[in-house]
């Protein structure tokens, strides 16, 4: 898996409040790792502060950013706190970066799909709360529609991009037309029918 | 606020387990980086 890293010229870095020591001591206690894991430990939880990803309790989130070579962020993962992230997302979004070493790699990503054409779609992450809320609120309405899933395609998070001054913000609602960023209640029961 | 798709990512230099000074900054113009954020050491997922 790290070798796949490598050939995606990509470094995994590892990082939590932990200290040096205790890092060393739960490597060990796996038999080794070999990427780096870094020790956001003095100044306590500077690092994920900076990120925006420090919980009151005084530990991070379990998030990922993956940083192009240019030192921008290209995307962001707030994992739930009790969930390991999928690395088959990851890789979609390192192919987006890196097209020839994917497929000098082989890795499989999903072929890119054309905008679907239905009257409700859905722009979504796998991992995004707000998304399963709108999952559910669809449900509870009975409203049919499609998900996009923009972690896996990439031309869909180009497209929500567009929508949302550059950010990749989910759930984005496409309603018959009407693009309505973020879960705002009120504008998607109007563009809904719903009172 | 969680940082976005689009901004800059803000530099560190942190030591890491294998006691070596790590910079964001050294990898620029040469390699992507997956920066994975965990709670802690021995939290089961």
């Amino acid at each position: 898996m790290l070798d796949q890293f490598e050939g995606m010229h990509t470094q995994v870095l590892g990082i939590s409040v932990d200290s040096v020591p205790c890092l060393k001591a739960w490597a060990d206690s796996l038999g080794g790792i070999t990427y780096p894991l870094l020790s956001d430990f003095f100044p306590h939880g500077k690092v994920a502060s900076d990120y925006g990803v420090l919980r009151e309790e005084g530990k991070s989130e379990r998030a990922i950013f993956v940083i192009d070579k240019q030192g921008i962020i290209r995307y962001v993962d707030v994992h739930d706190i009790d969930e390991q992230p999928s690395n088959d997302e990851l890789f979609c979004v390192l192919a987006e970066l890196e097209p020839e070493a994917a497929a000098a790699q082989q890795i499989a990503t999903p072929p890119p799909q054309p905008e679907p054409t239905a009257d409700v779609v859905l722009y979504c992450t796998q991992w995004c709360p707000s998304c399963r809320r709108a999952r559910a609120y669809l449900k509870e309405h009975n409203i049919e529609y499609v998900e996009v899933d923009i972690t896996r395609d990439r031309e869909a998070a180009k497209r929500v991009r567009g929508w949302a001054n550059g950010n990749e913000t989910t759930p984005t609602f496409n309603i018959n037309g009407k693009i309505i960023v973020d879960f705002r209640l009120d504008q998607v029961n109007q563009a809904l029918g719903i009172k | 606020m969680v940082l976005k798709v689009g901004q800059k990512a803000p530099n560190f230099t942190m030591k890491s387990h294998k006691d070596e000074l790590v910079r964001l900054s050294d990898y620029l113009g040469k390699k992507n980086i997956v920066l994975a954020f965990f709670p802690l050491a021995w939290t089961p997922v």
